[in-house]
């Protein structure tokens, strides 16, 4: 766990400096389902700064419409988002934005990665090409 | 006075689809002929040259057609210049569409014989999305228009009692089709087109929400229009001012606006997203029918091309049903409206007691007993005619119509005979009828004139 607490803090630094293309898409053809790909999709916006605390989301509806997906899709993404202390929805106001670091989403985060971290090793990576990965330049 | 009307109708229909469909052939917001090309592959010479090639065929054909419309007034004679102008329209019509469906099939096997990317991919700019939607119109505001129609009916009915239902009824479905126009440019989905969120929210907005804005000041203009028109319709309806300046020219102008709009912003969008080089690959779902897409759980779904059109999804059950169901009442109604005109001389046939009189639609049944008088006419009433429910060309005029001065009256007439009996009922519409010929013309008034005086 030496370079967990680096990966984190250059990540979010990785994202936040890019710049533009605030736009996500999902690929029909994707053996991931359509509401993981569109969660995937709004974490990667609020982690490269395109949506920002407190930003709202599009209704369910205008998302199910502007990316012709079934409504329910979008529900069931945005219920993950919520589930992972990504937003909060409110009935009136719809959803929006909220990053919520509570611990224990903390915790799994750290579970998710240490195994990442494991397999990467085990894979016999170098810790330095890692950090280019995290950095998003070539091998 | 056929011609003009029919086949200047026609010519305009064949024109307003001609530069729609033009569109089709030119590289637009990714796409040409509803199938996406990426940026880097447009130029490929053999892509370049079947483009050419087809959009010159399409341009023949599209020629031809409107020479045959012109030549349809030349060609035909009188009894059948109605029916061949409908037919070769119809037809003039569906072929060209089956053209343009040949023509996109076969490029998108050519995109995949070229080995260029068939895209699944559907993208989302999630902030524009957002702006846009909280800076559509509330919903409420939208019922104003259609309050101000209704009242204002339900004021002229009050202090003018008798307002014609059947122009209630077109005026109000003039103003529907400007809602539904609203409707489809609300079901535009917000696409990124730009890297800039800014860019993407100016765009969109031009593309989907100014021209729905444009729609409600339209919809409110026109409730006091189309008010206007039945007072003025009221107070004589025999002006064709009030329809033609109030309900048919503002709908035309506003249509022709709304396709010139949507051309306008369609290239500025194209421009921008060249510059940014922005491709969207989402998938080559959309054809000259409409939309296939089984994976789409959607029913109804925004053409990209045609702003403000919405079509239905015949990938899904749904879907299908409608699209099926709703090709079979269109093939009914035209079919209806090809049997409308066909040039069938009207029957009638002299019984004991009464007289019966068949054309179409339309049918009589005079009873001696309720005739009040019966003239022999050497031409035709003085006064406008206005067709209030009733079928006319130069060769026939047959069922309801109102005479500036006598009110509504029935007819079964052929247009190329002056003289007419006129039968006068009890508390009923009086009828006009005539043959083609004077002599058995005259014969039939004797024999009417006898069985009354029985």
């Amino acid at each position: 766990m030496d370079f967990f607490l680096p990966f984190c803090i250059i990540c979010i630094s990785i994202y936040n400096t890019r710049e533009g293309e605030d736009m996500f898409y999902i690929d029909s053809e994707s053996d991931q389902p359509i509401y993981s790909q569109i969660r995937d999709g709004i974490v990667r916006e609020i982690a490269r700064g395109g949506l920002r605390e407190g930003d709202p989301l599009p209704s369910v509806r205008t998302l199910g419409q502007d990316l012709g997906v079934n409504p329910m899709t979008v529900n069931k993404a945005y219920g993950i988002l919520k589930e992972e202390g990504f937003i909060v929805i409110d009935r009136r106001l719809g959803a929006k934005v909220s990053v919520d670091n509570r611990p224990q989403a903390l915790e799994d985060l750290r579970v998710r990665m240490e195994k990442l971290l494991i397999e990467a090793r085990a894979r016999g990576l170098s810790p330095d090409l890692i950090e280019k990965w995290m950095r998003g330049e070539e091998e | 006075m056929i011609d003009i009307i029919l086949g200047g109708t026609g010519l305009f229909v064949l024109g307003i689809m001609y530069s729609q469909m033009r569109r089709l052939f030119d590289y637009n917001m990714g796409q040409v002929l509803y199938t996406h090309i990426p940026i880097e592959d447009r130029d490929r010479p053999s892509l370049v040259d079947f483009l050419k090639g087809s959009k010159r065929t399409y341009q023949v054909l599209n020629l031809i057609l409107g020479a045959l419309i012109l030549m349809t007034g030349l060609v035909f004679p009188e009894k059948y210049k109605a029916l061949s102008y409908i037919i070769i329209l119809y037809l003039g019509i569906f072929g060209l569409m089956a053209y343009l469906q040949v023509c996109i099939l076969a490029f998108r096997r050519r995109k995949e014989r070229e080995g260029i990317h068939v895209g699944t991919k559907a993208y989302v700019d999630p902030k524009a999305s957002r702006v846009l939607e909280q800076a559509k119109l509330p919903a409420g505001l939208w019922a104003l228009p259609l309050l101000i129609f209704f009242l204002g009916y339900l004021v002229l009915e009050l202090v003018w009692p008798g307002q014609d239902r059947i122009f209630f009824f077109v005026n109000l479905s003039l103003m529907l089709s400007i809602y539904a126009m609203a409707f489809g440019l609300s079901k535009v989905p917000v696409k990124p087109v730009s890297k800039d969120t800014e860019r993407n929210i100016f765009l969109n907005k031009k593309r989907s929400l100014a021209l729905k804005e444009a729609c409600f000041g339209m919809a409110g203009a026109y409730s006091i229009l189309l008010l206007l028109s039945a007072y003025l319709v009221h107070s004589d309806p025999y002006k064709v001012v009030p329809i033609l300046g109030l309900q048919i020219l503002p709908i035309l102008a506003f249509t022709l606006y709304i396709l010139k709009k949507n051309k306008e912003v369609d290239r500025e969008i194209s421009r921008e997203m060249d510059q940014e080089g922005i491709y969207l690959d989402e998938g080559d779902y959309f054809d000259i029918l409409g939309y296939k897409n089984p994976k789409d759980q959607r029913i109804m779904v925004a053409d990209p091309l045609m702003v403000s059109n919405l079509t239905i999804n015949r990938g899904n059950k749904k879907g299908k049903a409608i699209f099926y169901t709703g090709s079979i009442l269109l093939a009914l109604t035209l079919t209806l409206s090809l049997f409308a005109i066909i040039p069938i001389d009207y029957s009638f046939s002299l019984g004991e007691d009464y007289l019966d009189l068949r054309a179409h639609l339309y049918r009589d049944r005079v009873y001696y007993k309720d005739i009040e008088a019966i003239y022999y006419r050497d031409s035709f009433p003085e006064g406008h005619v206005v067709k209030t429910n009733g079928v006319a060309d130069d060769y026939q005029a047959n069922g309801d119509f109102s005479i500036q001065g006598k009110g509504p009256v029935r007819f079964y007439l052929y247009q190329n005979q002056e003289e007419m009996i006129e039968i006068q009922r009890k508390g009923q519409k009086p009828i006009y009828l005539n043959l083609e010929d004077s002599k058995d013309l005259k014969d039939l008034y004797h024999d009417l004139d006898q069985k009354i005086k029985k």
